[in-house]
C-alpha cells in the first residue's frame, strides 16, 4: 500500500493523504454518532422493558384485584354482580394481555426476552375464561361453597403464575437497568476516550501526513534548489538522487541529464574560451566585458597590463570608471547610457589612466548585447590606443587654427614677388639669417608683407618641417594674450574650463611669429622675455615650467625705439628681439615690382573667379605705378581682386576713382622735415581711418568693415586705431555724423 | 567535487509507515473498545422453556422448582417453566397455539396421554434419543404415546381414576371396606349423607365427581361404562360402540345420583371443585386421580399430596365396578420435545433428566410405600392398594385417543356434550347415545359395533 502510494505523483499523493485524514475523521465521527446511537438505544431498551413491566404489573394487579372482588361477591352470593365482574375481568384481561403483547412487540429485537411472558399471558387468557365460566356455573347452581372454594384455590396458581411473570420481568428490567447503567458508564467513558483520541489521532495523522508530504516535496525541492544554485555557480558536477516516480524524481533525473550535458558543453566552452582568451590576450586591442549593471566580467591581458592589475583585482571592482579621466567621465557615461538605452554600438574617445597614473587616449567601441527579450546582458568594450593619433590631432587642430590664419595671410603674400633692389636686399638678409635660430625682428609699414617674410624665414630654416605659429598680439585683449601664448591650466581663470596648450607649446620644435609685438602688455613682455632668455615658461595658472624649442620671429609697424623711449615697451625685450632686424621697404619704394605683382594677383584672382584675363590695360598699369600705395601690397591686392571680380573682358583695367587722389598730393607735397612727415602721415592716416570707420559705422572687420574699406588687415587697423587714439565707438553711436 | 545529494520519497514512506502503525491500529483499537462492550461478554446460558402440566396443582410448584434448579446446576441449562390451563382441552389449545408460534413456543412440553395423536406433526420422535430411559419404562404406557410408529412422548406421570373416601365416616357408619360396586357406593353414600345431614351438616353429600362439560366427564363416564360393560366409546377395532344399552344404563345411573347423593352443582364440577368439597368435609366419596409409577414394576400408589384436614381421614380405592368389575381411567402425561425447538439438544437433556428423576423417585417410593403415614391410617384401603396392582393393570379404562388420533378432541367433545346433556336432563340417554353414535360416525368414519369384551 505504502509502496504503491510512493509511486504516486504529488497530486494523487496529496489526494490520498487528504482522503486518509477525511477517512479518519469520518471514522471518529461515525464512532461518536454510534456511541450516541447506543446511548439512545439503551434508553429505548430500558423504556421498552419498563413498558413491559408496567403492562405485566397491570395484568397482575387487575387479575388479583378483580379476583379479590370476585371473592367478595362470592361471599355475598350475588350472582348478577358476579356475572358482571366476571365479564369485566374477561375484557380487562383481554386488554391487559394485548398491552403486554404490545410491550413485547416493542422490545428491541436484540433484547433478551423472557420466553415465559407470552406463553404465560396466553395461558392466563386461555385459563381464566373457562375458570370464570366454571365459577359462574357453580354460582348458577347456587353452590356458593364450591364457588368460594374454587375462587380461593384458583387464586393461588394464578397469583403464582402472574407473580412469577412479574418477578421475571422485574428481574429482566432490573438486569436491563443494571446493564444500562453499566452501558451508560461504558459509553460515557468511551465518548470521553473517543473525543480526545479522535482529536489526537486527527492531529497526529494530519501532522504526520503534513510533515511527510511536506518533506516528500520540500526535501527534493531543496536538493533541486541546492543543485540549481550550485549549477548556477558553475558546479556542473552536481548530481541529485531522487527516488520514486513523482514529478520531482522526474525533475531530478532531468536535472542530472541537464547537468551532464551542461558539463560537457561547459568543458567545450572552457576549452574554446581558453583558446579565445589566449587569442584575445595576444591581441593588441584592449578588450573588456561588462555586465548589464556595469560590473566587470572580463578583460584581456593587454587591458590588464595597461591598467596594471590582475584579472581578480579588476573583477573585484564594482564598476569601472575609476580609470577614466575625470574630464571624459561625463561623456563616457552619457555614451554608455546611450549605448544601453538604444542598444546600438557607440564609439567613445576617452582617456584612460595607465597603471603608472598617466593617461592615454583610447577609442572605445561599446557594443551592448541583448537577450531574446531585449534585455541588456553584456557590454563588450573594445578599445584602441589612439593617444598618438589624438595628440597629433590635438596639435594638428591647433596648428590648423594657426594655419588657417596663416593661409588667409598666405593668400596675400604666399610668395615674395619682385625684383627690385630694396626687395633683393631684404631677400639677401633672409637668406643669411633663415638657417640660424636667431630671433628676427621684422619692421615695415602695414601691408608690406612682414608675415610673408617671416614665413620665408621659417621655410628656409631647419625647423621648416615643424609648425609655423603666427600670433597677432594686437588681436587679443591684454588679459587673454598670455593665455593665448603660454596656455592655461584648467580653472586658471573664469572660462578656463579645460587645460589649453599655448601657442608656444604648439610651436614647439617650430617657429612662432609674433606680429604686432609692440602691442604686448607689460606682463606678457616679461614672460616673453623669459622665453627668449631661458626657453621655458609656465602655463597661466600652472606651476610647472615647460621647456620649448621655438624660433621667435617678431614683427611690428610701430616705432619700437619710440615705444622704448616712451616706456611702453621693455628695452631688454626690445634688444632681445632685435637680434637680427629686417626692414621691409614700402611698395612706393619698389615701384618696379608693381607690374609683376599686378600680373601675379590678376592670375591668382582670375583663376579663383574663373575668369580669363589675358592682358593688362597699359593705362591701368601706369595708374597703378603712379599711385603711392599707402596700404602697400595689401592695398594693391585688394584693388586687383575687386577689379578682377568686376572685370568683364579679357583685358584687365581698373576704375581710376578707386584710387584716391590724395596719394598724388601726398607724393607731390614735400614734407618740411622728417618729423613733419611723420606727423602729416599720422594725420593723414587718422583721417582716412576715421573716414572709413564713419562709413562702416564704427565696424572694424567684416566685408563692410573699415579694414576692408581701407584694404588693410583687421589687426593692422586695430593697431592703428589704438596708436592713433581713435575712438571707434564714436562712429557707432553717431552713424550720420 | 562530485556531491551527490540523496533524497527519497522513502522518507515519506517511513513516516507513513509509522502513521500506518498508529493510524491503522487506532480504528481497530477504538472499534474493539466500542463494539467489544456493547453486549454482555458472557454468553447467555441456554434457556429451555417447559410447558408443564400441574399448573392447577400449586402444591407441586415448589417441588418442581427445586427439580429444575437442580437441572440447571447440573447442566447449566436454564429452564423457564410455563403454566398450563386447568383443563386438558385448554392445555391442548395452549400447546397448539404455542407450538404454532414461530418464536417463544415451548421446547419441552408435557402432553396429556390423549393428545400425542393430535400434536403429532409438532413433536420429535424420541425413540432413539431416550433409548436408555425407555428400557426402564412400562411398555403399555409407552404405547399410549406412539403414533405412526413414532414415540412422540415419554411417559412421565401416570394417573388412574380412583375413589377417595372418608375413612372416619365409613368407620363411623359401620363399613369395614370401601365400596366395590356402584350399588354399594350409592347405599353407603346415601346413608352417610343422611346421617351427616341429620347431624346438622346440611350441605353434606354422599359422592362428588366431575360433572362439568370437560374431559374429566369423559373419564368419569367411561369408568361408569366400563363398570356396566358399555365399552369405551370406540373400540380397539375402530368401531363405534357407544350406543349400547349398558352405556346408556350407566349414564342413567349417574343422572340418578344428581340431587340424590351428588349435589346438583356437580354438573359444574371439575377436579378442583370436587376436591374442594371433599377436602372441606362436604362429601363422603369423591372421584379423584391417583398417581402411578411409570416404571415397569411400579406399584399403584396414592398421591394425595394435599396438606388438608382430609388427608388424615382419606382413603383411596379403585373406582367401583359393576357386573364386569370396575375400571379406572388411565390419565397422565408424557414429556415431548417440540419439533420447532431451537434447543433440541438441551430439550432432550431436560427430558432425560426429568424422566430419570421420575424413575428414581418412583423406585424410591415403591420401596417405601408401606411406610407412608397416609396408608397406615387407612389400613384397609392401603391393603386394597397394595393388592390391586394386577387389578389396576387389568382394569384401566383407556380412552380411544389412540384409535381416533387427531380426531380424538372432536370425539371427546361430542361424547362430553352427549353425556352432559343426559346428566342435565336435556336429553334422555338413548336419544343422546344415538345422536352421539351418528356424530362419531361422521367424525371418524368408523363403523358401528358392539363393545368388545377385552377392552
Amino acid at each position: 500500500m505504502i509502496s504503491q502510494i510512493n509511486q504516486l505523483k504529488i497530486g494523487p499523493r496529496l489526494m490520498v493523504s487528504f482522503a486518509a485524514i477525511v477517512w479518519l475523521m469520518l471514522v471518529g465521527n461515525v464512532l461518536l454518532v454510534w456511541q450516541f446511537f447506543l446511548v439512545s438505544q439503551q434508553s429505548d431498551r430500558v423504556s421498552a422493558f419498563a413498558r413491559e413491566l408496567a403492562a405485566v404489573s397491570l395484568l397482575q394487579t387487575d387479575i388479583l384485584s378483580l379476583d379479590a372482588r370476585l371473592d367478595l361477591l362470592a361471599k355475598s352470593e350475588d350472582l348478577d354482580a358476579l356475572g358482571r365482574e366476571a365479564r369485566n375481568l374477561r375484557s380487562i384481561l383481554s386488554a391487559d394481555g394485548e398491552s403486554v403483547r404490545d410491550a413485547l412487540v416493542h422490545l428491541p429485537s436484540d433484547a433478551p426476552r423472557d420466553i415465559g411472558v407470552l406463553p404465560t399471558v396466553e395461558a392466563v387468557k386461555i385459563t381464566l375464561p373457562p375458570q370464570l365460566d366454571a365459577v359462574i356455573a357453580l354460582a348458577v347452581a347456587a353452590d356458593w361453597d364450591a364457588v368460594r372454594l374454587r375462587l380461593a384455590n384458583e387464586k393461588a396458581p394464578l397469583e403464582a403464575s402472574t407473580s412469577d411473570l412479574v418477578r421475571n420481568v422485574q428481574r429482566q428490567v432490573s438486569d436491563e437497568l443494571a446493564h444500562s447503567v453499566v452501558q451508560h458508564e461504558r459509553l460515557k467513558r468511551r465518548i470521553l476516550l473517543i473525543v480526545p483520541s479522535t482529536a489526537l489521532v486527527m492531529l497526529l495523522a494530519s501532522t504526520l501526513l503534513g510533515l511527510a508530504i511536506t518533506r516528500s516535496i520540500s526535501d527534493p525541492l531543496r536538493l533541486l534548489v541546492q543543485g540549481s544554485t550550485a549549477l548556477a555557480r558553475g558546479d556542473f558536477d552536481q548530481r541529485i538522487q531522487l527516488f520514486g516516480n513523482d514529478e520531482l524524481a522526474h525533475l531530478g533525473s532531468v536535472f542530472n541529464e541537464t547537468t551532464t550535458k551542461l558539463r560537457e558543453l561547459y568543458r567545450q566552452k572552457q576549452s574554446s574560451e581558453a583558446e579565445l582568451r589566449q587569442m584575445l590576450d595576444l591581441t593588441p586591442q584592449y578588450l573588456g566585458v561588462l555586465g548589464a549593471d556595469g560590473t566587470p566580467i572580463y578583460a584581456n591581458r593587454a587591458s590588464l597590463d595597461y591598467l596594471g592589475m590582475g584579472l581578480d583585482e579588476w573583477l573585484q571592482r564594482k564598476q569601472i570608471g575609476e580609470e577614466i579621466h575625470p574630464d571624459d567621465l561625463e561623456r563616457v557615461v552619457s555614451g554608455l547610457n546611450r549605448a544601453l538605452s538604444t542598444g546600438s554600438t557607440v564609439e567613445i574617445e576617452e582617456r584612460v589612466r595607465k597603471g603608472d597614473g598617466s593617461f592615454r587616449w583610447f577609442l572605445s567601441r561599446c557594443n551592448p548585447v541583448r537577450d531574446e527579450n531585449g534585455k541588456m546582458t553584456r557590454l563588450y568594450l573594445a578599445s584602441t590606443d589612439i593617444h598618438d593619433r589624438k595628440s597629433a590631432e590635438e596639435r594638428l587642430q591647433l596648428e590648423n587654427v594657426a594655419l588657417r590664419e596663416e593661409i588667409d595671410r598666405a593668400s596675400m603674400f604666399e610668395e615674395i614677388v619682385g625684383t627690385s633692389k630694396p626687395l633683393k636686399a631684404v631677400l639677401s638678409q633672409i637668406a643669411k639669417v633663415a638657417p640660424t635660430d636667431s630671433t628676427v625682428l621684422i619692421t615695415g609699414e602695414t601691408g608690406t608683407g612682414k608675415e610673408v617674410i617671416a614665413r620665408a624665414l621659417h621655410k628656409r630654416s631647419r625647423k621648416s618641417g615643424r609648425a609655423f605659429i603666427s600670433v597677432n598680439c594686437a588681436a587679443f585683449a591684454p588679459t587673454l594674450i598670455s593665455s593665448e601664448l603660454f596656455g592655461h591650466e584648467k580653472g586658471a581663470f573664469t572660462g578656463a574650463t579645460q587645460r589649453r596648450l599655448g601657442r608656444f607649446e604648439l610651436a614647439d620644435g617650430g617657429t612662432i611669429f609674433l606680429d604686432e609685438v609692440g602691442e604686448l602688455p607689460p606682463d606678457t613682455q616679461v614672460a616673453l622675455l623669459r622665453v627668449l632668455q631661458e626657453r621655458e615658461f609656465e602655463r597661466v595658472g600652472g606651476t610647472q615650467s615647460i621647456r620649448v624649442d621655438v624660433r621667435i620671429i617678431a614683427a611690428t609697424n610701430r616705432d619700437l625705439d619710440a615705444a622704448v623711449a616712451g616706456g611702453s615697451f621693455r628695452s631688454d625685450l626690445f634688444y632681445r628681439l632685435q637680434v637680427f632686424p629686417i626692414e621691409i621697404p614700402p611698395l612706393r619704394e619698389r615701384r618696379d615690382d608693381i607690374p609683376l605683382l599686378v600680373e601675379y594677383f590678376i592670375d591668382r584672382y582670375a583663376r579663383k573667379a574663373g575668369k580669363n584675363i589675358r592682358q593688362v590695360n597699359q593705362e591701368t598699369l601706369e595708374l597703378l605705378q603712379s599711385y603711392a600705395w599707402p596700404g602697400n601690397i595689401r592695398e594693391l591686392q585688394n584693388v586687383i581682386e575687386r577689379s578682377v571680380i568686376l572685370c568683364e573682358t579679357e583685358t584687365f583695367s581698373i576704375d581710376e576713382s578707386w584710387l584716391p587722389q590724395q596719394p598724388q598730393t601726398f607724393l607731390t607735397a614735400k614734407p618740411k622735415s622728417q618729423v613733419e612727415l611723420s606727423r602729416r602721415l599720422e594725420e593723414q592716416e587718422k583721417d582716412m581711418i576715421e573716414e572709413a570707420l564713419k562709413a562702416s559705422r564704427g565696424r572694424v572687420f567684416g566685408p563692410t568693415g573699415a579694414a576692408a574699406k581701407l584694404g588693410i588687415p583687421r589687426s593692422t587697423l586695430e593697431s592703428k586705431i589704438k596708436s592713433l587714439k581713435i575712438d571707434k565707438n564714436r562712429f557707432k553711436t553717431d552713424p550720420e555724423g | 567535487m562530485s556531491s551527490a545529494r540523496r533524497c527519497s520519497v522513502g522518507d515519506f514512506a517511513v513516516v507513513r509507515h509509522k502513521f500506518a502503525k498508529i493510524g491503522g491500529l487506532w480504528p481497530v483499537l477504538l472499534l474493539s473498545l466500542i463494539f467489544g462492550g456493547c453486549h454482555p461478554t458472557k454468553p447467555e446460558p441456554t434457556t429451555v422453556s417447559y410447558l408443564r402440566l400441574g399448573w392447577a396443582q400449586p402444591d407441586d410448584l415448589p417441588e418442581m422448582e427445586t427439580l429444575l434448579r437442580q437441572f440447571t446446576r447440573e447442566t447449566g441449562i436454564r429452564v423457564r417453566d410455563l403454566p398450563v390451563p386447568e383443563t386438558t382441552f385448554d392445555q391442548l389449545d395452549l400447546s397448539r397455539r404455542l407450538l404454532k408460534q414461530a418464536d417463544g413456543g415451548p421446547d419441552v412440553l408435557a402432553v396429556d396421554v390423549i393428545w400425542p395423536g393430535v400434536l403429532e406433526s409438532d413433536l420429535v420422535d424420541l425413540r432413539h434419543d431416550m433409548a436408555d430411559e425407555i428400557q426402564s419404562l412400562e411398555p403399555q404406557l409407552l404405547r399410549s404415546y406412539e403414533s405412526d410408529g413414532k414415540l412422540l412422548a415419554i411417559p412421565y406421570t401416570v394417573q388412574v381414576g380412583v375413589l377417595q373416601y372418608r375413612t372416619d365416616l365409613l368407620r363411623e357408619y359401620g363399613y369395614q371396606h370401601p365400596p366395590k360396586t356402584w350399588d354399594e357406593l350409592e347405599n353407603m353414600a346415601a346413608r352417610i349423607q343422611a346421617g351427616e345431614r341429620t347431624k346438622g351438616n346440611k350441605d353434606f353429600w354422599g359422592y362428588v365427581w366431575q360433572g362439568a362439560a370437560a374431559e374429566a366427564l369423559t373419564c368419569n363416564a367411561i369408568e361408569w361404562q366400563a363398570a356396566a360393560g358399555g365399552g369405551r366409546i370406540i373400540e380397539s377395532n375402530r368401531t363405534i360402540s357407544v350406543n349400547n344399552p349398558a352405556a346408556i344404563r350407566s349414564w342413567q345411573r349417574a343422572k340418578h345420583w344428581i340431587g340424590w347423593i351428588s349435589p346438583p352443582s356437580v354438573l359444574a364440577y371439575q377436579e378442583l371443585d370436587s376436591l374442594n368439597i371433599f377436602d372441606k368435609g362436604g362429601a363422603a366419596f369423591g372421584r379423584i386421580w391417583g398417581g402411578a409409577s411409570i416404571t415397569r414394576m411400579g406399584l399403584f400408589r396414592q398421591m394425595h399430596w394435599r396438606n388438608s384436614l382430609a388427608q388424615s381421614i382419606t382413603g383411596y380405592t379403585t373406582i367401583p365396578g359393576g357386573s364386569t368389575g370396575g375400571a379406572g381411567t388411565l390419565g397422565g402425561s408424557g414429556l415431548a420435545v417440540s419439533q420447532h425447538s431451537p434447543h433440541r439438544r438441551e430439550s432432550i437433556e431436560l427430558g432425560r433428566f426429568l424422566i430419570r428423576t421420575q424413575i428414581h423417585s418412583n423406585q424410591v417410593e415403591e420401596s417405601a410405600v408401606v411406610d407412608r403415614p397416609g396408608f397406615r391410617s387407612a389400613d384397609s384401603a392401603s391393603e386394597a392398594s397394595r393388592t390391586s396392582k394386577t387389578s389396576v393393570r387389568a382394569r384401566l379404562a383407556i380412552r380411544p385417543s389412540g384409535e381416533t388420533g387427531p380426531q380424538y378432541e372432536q370425539v371427546a367433545r361430542a361424547y362430553i356434550d352427549a353425556v352432559h346433556s343426559v346428566l342435565t336432563g336435556e336429553k334422555v340417554a338413548p336419544e343422546a347415545a344415538a345422536a352421539l353414535e351418528k356424530e362419531l360416525v361422521r367424525i371418524t368414519g368408523f363403523p358401528i359395533g358392539p363393545p368388545l369384551k377385552g377392552d
